[in-house]
């Protein structure tokens, strides 16, 4: 039985400062991250959830980032 | 005489000040024309200069690696948040094709101790706290509610209950809340992921895949004693349940999902690497159990 890692990050929060997480995918290349946004929390807007999005593409690791986010339209 | 002597002088001054002028506009144009062309860069040496670190760069073969051994799910999934009550869990399970236009793949709920109710119709009319000596159980609610009608036994009785009827896979993120509450959780888990070996149900019992998350590390906006949960702890649970357990939990998808407690609206730069090396610090301690990717032999890797 083998178990994975998956790194929860606040949305609000990633935004501010996204480098450091790299080191942390890179240092654990199983490893996968998931972007949240909590319960009491307000949407966040979209272009928020693009900039992530466009951060990781452009690392070539979009396939290891994961979005449960409530996103205001 | 004299006239003509101080005219000659006054030509001469006017003569020298547009060489002078000619020579510095020849000397300013043929300095741009040379930084522009990079030719002075190669004269003077770039001291005062400093370079930012490059950002890390991942290893040449790590895209390949992860297509070839992926332990976790796809990230891209549908979620739902919070579900913490029965009728909601039972739609998500149920009637899927009744809801939005994506099946719900993935599903998020709390895990802490408080109140069974059975007849509870609405999360809403639940108590945020339990009676004086009621019996405290593993229960699915969003704090500060302290009461529901989903108890971690249902719930994963009805996850694993319905595989062969809905054979959708699913994540289970099961957002601890409380020290205390992760080992009967897995324990639970246990007993019905067991039990649904003796089901028709055997063959898709294995499209569940389980998140343990807990926020184990102070992040953004909170000190250490706002930590409720122990990651050394979390991942001595684990490790206890699968020792205890070899036979009964191969095949279960486990992952832990670790994160830190934050308030949201706290200024300053988010996760900075302080915080991640920290994590990253954490994970490595626990090398034994987890399979990230590294060339570390697991102890508990059965399968």
């Amino acid at each position: 039985m083998r178990i994975g890692v998956v790194l929860a990050l606040n949305a609000r929060q990633l935004v501010r400062n996204m480098s450091p997480i790299l080191k942390f995918l890179g240092e654990f290349d199983q490893s996968q991250i998931l972007v949240w946004t909590g319960s009491g929390e307000l949407p966040i807007p979209r272009r928020t959830l693009q900039t992530i999005h466009n951060f990781f593409e452009k690392e070539d690791l979009n396939d290891r980032i994961g979005f449960d986010c409530k996103v205001s339209l | 005489m004299l006239q003509k002597s101080k005219l000659l002088i006054y030509v001469g001054r006017r003569r020298n000040l547009k060489y002078v002028t000619f020579v510095f506009v020849l000397v300013v144009v043929t300095c741009f024309v040379f930084m522009k062309s990079g030719f002075l860069h190669e004269i003077v040496p770039e001291k005062s200069v400093q370079k930012l670190p490059p950002p890390p760069k991942m290893p040449s073969s790590f895209i390949r690696n992860v297509k070839a051994q992926r332990l976790l799910p796809q990230a891209d999934q549908k979620w739902e948040h919070s579900v913490v009550t029965r009728s909601r869990l039972y739609d998500i399970l149920h009637k899927q094709n009744e809801y939005s236009e994506k099946v719900v793949t993935a599903i998020e709920t709390d895990v802490l101790r408080g109140s069974y109710i059975a007849n509870l119709n609405s999360v809403h009319r639940s108590p945020l706290r339990a009676k004086p000596n009621e019996e405290l159980v593993p229960i699915l609610a969003h704090p500060p509610k302290k009461a529901s009608d989903l108890s971690v036994d249902l719930f994963f009785d009805m996850i694993f209950s319905c595989r062969g009827k809905c054979d959708h896979k699913h994540i289970i993120k099961l957002d601890f809340k409380e020290n205390d509450i992760v080992l009967p959780t897995l324990e639970s888990l246990n007993i019905h992921y067991r039990r649904t070996n003796e089901k028709k149900a055997r063959a898709s019992k294995n499209n569940v895949h389980v998140f343990l998350n807990a926020d184990v590390l102070p992040g953004p906006g909170k000190t250490a004693k706002e930590v409720n949960i122990d990651g050394d702890k979390l991942f001595n649970a684990v490790a206890d349940l699968m020792v205890r357990n070899k036979e009964g939990l191969l095949g279960l998808q486990l992952s832990f999902s670790l994160g830190w407690t934050i308030d949201h609206r706290a200024c300053g730069n988010g996760y900075n690497s302080s915080l991640v090396d920290d994590m990253i610090q954490l994970v490595r301690k626990h090398q034994n159990l987890t399979d990230t990717g590294t060339q570390y032999k697991s102890l508990y890797m059965l399968d």
